[in-house]
């Protein structure tokens, strides 16, 4: 029975904890990184809009190393607009280290009623980007190619072509590309997440056979367990948009219901005649 | 009566004694060590922040002098355009040079650059309604799109200035830093207005 509570207390522990490090906000009250190039906290894009822009920065990323990240806000918290961008960037650390060339579009969309909203809008260049997107380049690009959708409540296409228009002024230069940090197991996990997933499956699965045997023969069920959050977690923090866990979670499941699960579940076609014993029919008579 | 002299009792007492003071020592050493290593790192601690906060002075003072570079450019352009405003120009090139003169010190900058900033804002309200070609034009949009934005880049430094200050304030006013602090003499820096 001790053991049963006190099993309880630690999944729901585990649970808890997941929760607070999922929601997680820094002290500043600013969001915290999400991991997305687009992140539409004020919902203004549908979903594939969402997704689009997201390939677009993507692709950019890929061909020059340079972070565009587009930022939707109806909550500023307390900052203005400047500000909040300019605390953002820096938490954020967007842009490589070594060359500083990452940009920020923050969209601040406020409801004024039913009717009418207001917005607002600003590009925060990095510092290594200073030289070729300077501020008046900046301005032009946000009035002739960025107010001139917004103004007609068309915020995807004026962010699009805002991306657009600022790699093309940015994408001849030499100066902007990061010579790279070495080898990074995370930026690997994120763009190998199959290749990380099957050895995090696997271990999963083992652990998890691990603890179904401890439970069987009364041993002691903590340290599989603890194994199996360390995996979660370790998978948690190797990718943060949770495509290593996702495998590594089917893997696990895929193999487990493959090797062991499956003799439960193969069904014959024997028949009775209705031949046996009960209780029930002896006290009938 | 025979008194013998318990050798071994003697030499364990004094061994006991020696013993007494070799903790002592010891222990002094290490209170004595302890207390030299965490002044020597406090004490760097404090001079790092202090250096930090003092860096970012520096930034301060770098974009201003990049919005003090940008202002005959203004005047330029906007002497062909505008023929009322000759008094806000006279007076927004007379702050440039009282600017220029000055000595350093933050109160007396401080007089100046609000001063400024409330002539260059006569100015682009003036602009904005009753110039309308000069306000269209890509030469005096580009012009004040660099200064609104080196404005900004002196907000932002300020606040980097100021969040640096209080970090040094802290550590300053904060236990072992206010000893060491004292002891060397170091004094609370003041935040920008």
């Amino acid at each position: 029975m001790f053991r049963h509570v006190r099993m309880k207390m630690l999944i729901s522990a585990a649970i808890v904890c997941a929760f607070f490090l999922a929601g997680a906000s820094s002290v500043n009250g600013l969001p915290s990184y999400t991991g997305y190039f687009v992140n539409d906290f004020a919902y203004v894009l549908t979903y594939s809009e969402d997704v689009s822009l997201e390939y677009l920065c993507e692709e950019i990323e890929e061909l020059t190393t340079v972070e565009i990240f587009i930022v939707t806000t109806d909550d500023l918290e307390g900052y203005d607009l400047n500000e909040y961008s300019y605390r953002l960037f820096n938490q954020w650390g967007i842009g490589k280290e070594d060359v500083n060339n990452g940009l920020l579009i923050t969209y601040y969309y406020e409801d004024i009623n039913e009717t009418h909203y207001a917005y607002d809008f600003r590009i925060e260049v990095g510092r290594g980007l200073e030289g070729i997107i300077t501020d008046s380049v900046a301005g032009r690009i946000g009035r002739d190619n960025m107010t001139f959708w917004f103004q007609y409540d068309y915020i995807y296409e004026g962010l699009y072509e805002g991306v657009v228009e600022l790699y093309n002024t940015f994408k001849d230069d030499p100066s902007i590309i990061s010579g790279g940090t070495g080898f990074n197991l995370q930026i690997w996990a994120y763009e190998n997440p199959l290749l990380a997933g099957i050895p995090i499956g696997v271990a999963l699965m083992v652990s998890w056979t691990w603890m179904q045997f401890s439970l069987a023969y009364r041993r002691q069920t903590l340290v599989p367990l603890a194994v199996t959050v360390g995996l979660v977690g370790f998978a948690w923090w190797l990718d943060s948009t949770l495509q290593v866990m996702f495998y590594a979670v089917a893997i696990a499941l895929g193999v487990t219901v493959t090797l062991r699960g499956s003799s439960r579940f193969r069904s014959g076609g024997g028949r009775t005649e209705g031949g046996g014993w009960s209780t029930y029919l002896m006290k009938r008579r | 009566m025979e008194y013998v002299l318990d050798e071994e009792k003697v030499i364990r007492m004094s061994m006991q004694r020696n013993q007494l003071v070799c903790f002592a020592l010891v222990g002094l050493l290490l209170v004595g060590g302890g207390f030299t290593v965490m002044t020597i790192t406090t004490y760097n601690g404090l001079v790092a922040s202090k250096l930090q906060a003092e860096n970012k002075w520096s930034a301060i003072q770098i974009q201003y002098e990049r919005k003090i570079e940008l202002i005959p450019q203004l005047v330029d352009l906007v002497e062909n355009y505008t023929e009322y405003e000759q008094e806000t120009l006279e007076l927004i090139v007379t702050l440039r040079t009282q600017w220029l003169n000055l000595n350093g010190s933050p109160s007396e900058q401080a007089n100046v650059s609000s001063e400024l900033n409330d002539a260059l804002t006569t100015l682009f309200v003036a602009i904005s309604e009753s110039y309308p070609t000069l306000y269209a034009s890509v030469l005096y949009q580009e012009l004040f799109d660099e200064i609104t934005g080196t404005e900004n880049r002196i907000t932002m430094a300020k606040l980097d200035y100021n969040d640096a200050v209080t970090a040094y304030n802290t550590q300053l006013a904060q236990f072992p830093g206010n000893i060491v602090g004292s002891m060397f003499g170091l004094q609370p820096m003041t935040l920008y207005g």
